[in-house]
C-alpha cells in the first residue's frame, strides 16, 4: 500500500527516533539485568552478588528506558545514559583481562556498549540543541 | 515558510517547509491569520495516533485569507481577499455521504482510503494535519495552506470582527454543539458532561441552548471548572469526590438521562492503580488508549439513556462494560464532527450574539512559540484552556 503524503512537510529529524529505538533497547537489557542478574554475571564473568548486578544495570537501564519510551526528548536520560555507559565501559574493559574465563564474551559487549554509547552520545547531544521555538 | 511539525513522540518544532502551492483547479491557498491547539493534536503530539511521520505539519483549526484560488474553486464562488474558517475536514459535497450530512466520512477526499479501510473498514474525509490515515495532509498550524477541494470545504465569514469569533467554527465548536444534538437533549434531562476543556466548554454551553434541565461537569482542573460553573452547569470536582456514586446522589439514584464524554483516548484516574493498569496495556500495545471517562460514563448513565462520545478515539480499548451498555439499552452516538452540517447555524447564533465562543481563549502567542505552548496546554499550567497561534 503506497501512502500518499504532503509536499509542505520539513525534513525528517533522526534524534527523536533514534532516542526511541534506545529506550527500547534500554528495556530490553533491563528486563535481562532484572529477570535474569545471575545470567548476566555468568556470561560475562562477574563475581558480584545478584543484587548489585540487579540494581547497577538491570534497573538502570529500565529506569532511562522507561523514561525515553514514554518521551524520547527527555535530555536528561540521554545524558545519564551516557554515564551509564562509561560506567559499564570502565567495568567491561576490567573484565577483558586474562584471567576471566569469559573475556570473548566480555570482548563482544564491550564492542556493542561502545557502538551504543556513540549512538547514546549522538541522541543526546542533537536532542540537547534542538531549538523548538522560532522567533 | 514556518510550520509547526510533528518530529516524533511528544517532539513538536517550529520549521522551514516548503510554501504551499494549486496542485488540483479545486485548491486554494489561504494565508492563515490564527490558528488554534486543540486537545485532539495532544494525541497526536503523545503518539497515540498511528501513521504520523516524521516531518509532518500540525494544526486542523485555521482561519485567514483567501490568496490564490484554483480555476474550479473560483467558479464555484470562492474569490482572493475572501475570509474563511477552514473546518477540521475537507469535503466533496457531491458524495453519497456528504449529499447525507455526514461530512466527516466524506468518502473522496482521504487520499489513503484504502489505509482507512483497512484500520476502520471504511474510509473517512480527508483531515488537515491529522496523520496519514487521514490523507497525509498538511495543517493549519503554519503561514500558508492549502485547501483541497477549497470551494466546498471552507466556511465563508463575514470581514469584520476578531478572528476569535469565527475561529472555533473550524472544529471544537460545532464538536461541542453536534456532542450535545447527538445526545438528544430533551428539556427535563441532565446533562454529565465528562472534560472541561475546550470541547467541553462548549458542550455545556451547547447543552443549555439545546434545553437541558441541569447540566453535571466533571474535571479536577480548578479553573476549568470554575468556567463550566460560569456557564450554569453544578461542577463534580473528581479529585474530591468519587465521580458515579456522586452522580447517582445528584440524580435521585439512577444517574444522568444524557452522559457525553469529551475527554477520549487520555483519560487519567479514576485510581492511581486503575491509570497504571491502562497505561501499562498500551506500553504493551495491548489497547492503545484509556478510556476512563467513558466507561465511567456507561456505568454513571441511566437506564435507556444516551451516550455521546465526542471525545477522540482511535483504535482499541479494553474493559469496555458492555454488559452495562447493553443491560440498561444504551443508545450511543458518536463520531467525527460533520462540520458543515452545523456551520450556517452557529454563524447566525454567534452573529445574533446568542453564542459567544471567545470566552475560551486563556493564551494567545506568536506561531513560532507553538512548541512552548503545546506543553503549557498538555500540562494546564498557567490556566491554560485553549491556545491561539499567530502566524
Amino acid at each position: 500500500m503506497t501512502l500518499a503524503t504532503d509536499r509542505v512537510r520539513a525534513r525528517p529529524a533522526v534524534s527523536p527516533q533514534l532516542s526511541f529505538l534506545l529506550g527500547q533497547n534500554a528495556i530490553g537489557l533491563g528486563l535481562w539485568g532484572l529477570l535474569a542478574p545471575g545470567a548476566v554475571n555468568r556470561f560475562l564473568g562477574l563475581r558480584t552478588s545478584a543484587q548489585t548486578t540487579r540494581a547497577l544495570f538491570g534497573a538502570r537501564e529500565m529506569a532511562t528506558g522507561i523514561v525515553l519510551f514514554s518521551d524520547p526528548t527527555r535530555v536528561g536520560a540521554l545524558w545519564a545514559r551516557v554515564l551509564g555507559d562509561a560506567f559499564d565501559i570502565a567495568v567491561l574493559t576490567r573484565l577483558t583481562r586474562r584471567a576471566n574465563p569469559q573475556r570473548s564474551n566480555t570482548r563482544l559487549a564491550l564492542g556493542v556498549v561502545l557502538a551504543v554509547t556513540a549512538l547514546d552520545v549522538v541522541a543526546a547531544w542533537r536532542m540537547s540543541n534542538v531549538k523548538r521555538n522560532r522567533a | 515558510m514556518k510550520a509547526i511539525c510533528w518530529q516524533g513522540k511528544k517532539d513538536l518544532r517550529c520549521e522551514d517547509v516548503p510554501d504551499p502551492i494549486i496542485l488540483d483547479p479545486k485548491d486554494a491557498i489561504i494565508r492563515v491569520t490564527s490558528t488554534c491547539i486543540c486537545g485532539s493534536d495532544l494525541h497526536l503530539m503523545n503518539g497515540f495516533v498511528p501513521t504520523m511521520c516524521a516531518g509532518d505539519v500540525m494544526g486542523h483549526e485555521p482561519i485567514g485569507e483567501v490568496v490564490e484560488v484554483g480555476a474550479e474553486a473560483r467558479a464555484r464562488g470562492l474569490k482572493v481577499g475572501d475570509r474563511v474558517v477552514v473546518p477540521f475536514q475537507m469535503i466533496c459535497g457531491e458524495c453519497e455521504q456528504c449529499r447525507a450530512g455526514n461530512y466527516s466520512v466524506c468518502q473522496t477526499t482521504n487520499r489513503n482510503a484504502d489505509l482507512a479501510k483497512a484500520f476502520f473498514g471504511d474510509t473517512t474525509a480527508g483531515l488537515f494535519g491529522y496523520s496519514h490515515i487521514t490523507g497525509g495532509y498538511a495543517g493549519g498550524q503554519a503561514e500558508y495552506l492549502r485547501v483541497p477541494f477549497a470551494a466546498t470545504t471552507v466556511v465563508k465569514v463575514p470581514a469584520a470582527g476578531a478572528d476569535e469569533k469565527y475561529l472555533f467554527l473550524s472544529d471544537i465548536l460545532p464538536t461541542g454543539w453536534q456532542a450535545a444534538a447527538f445526545a438528544d437533549i430533551q428539556p427535563t434531562d441532565t446533562v454529565a458532561v465528562w472534560g472541561c476543556g475546550p470541547v467541553g466548554l462548549f458542550t455545556i454551553q451547547s447543552a443549555f441552548v439545546q434545553g437541558a434541565q441541569r447540566v453535571i461537569a466533571i474535571d479536577d482542573v480548578p479553573e476549568r471548572l470554575q468556567m463550566a460553573a460560569g456557564l450554569g452547569a453544578e461542577v463534580l470536582d473528581r479529585s474530591q469526590a468519587k465521580v458515579i456514586p456522586t452522580l447517582k446522589e445528584m440524580t435521585k439514584g439512577h444517574g444522568p438521562e444524557k452522559c457525553i464524554d469529551a475527554v477520549g483516548i487520555e483519560a487519567h484516574g479514576p485510581t492511581a492503580v486503575l491509570e497504571l493498569i491502562d497505561r501499562v496495556q498500551t506500553a504493551l500495545k495491548l489497547e492503545t488508549e484509556r478510556p476512563i471517562a467513558l466507561r465511567e460514563a456507561i456505568m454513571a448513565c441511566k437506564s435507556a439513556g444516551t451516550l455521546s462520545i465526542p471525545g477522540v478515539y482511535g483504535g482499541l480499548s479494553n474493559m469496555i462494560p458492555m454488559g452495562a451498555l447493553m443491560n440498561k439499552g444504551l443508545t450511543i452516538r458518536t463520531g467525527q464532527t460533520h462540520v458543515k452540517r452545523w456551520t450556517d447555524d452557529l454563524l447566525r447564533r454567534i452573529d445574533e450574539g446568542q453564542i459567544d465562543p471567545t470566552f475560551v481563549v486563556t493564551h494567545t502567542a506568536p506561531l513560532g512559540r507553538g512548541p512552548e505552548m503545546y506543553r503549557k496546554f498538555r500540562d494546564k499550567q498557567d490556566g491554560c484552556i485553549k491556545v491561539v497561534l499567530k502566524p
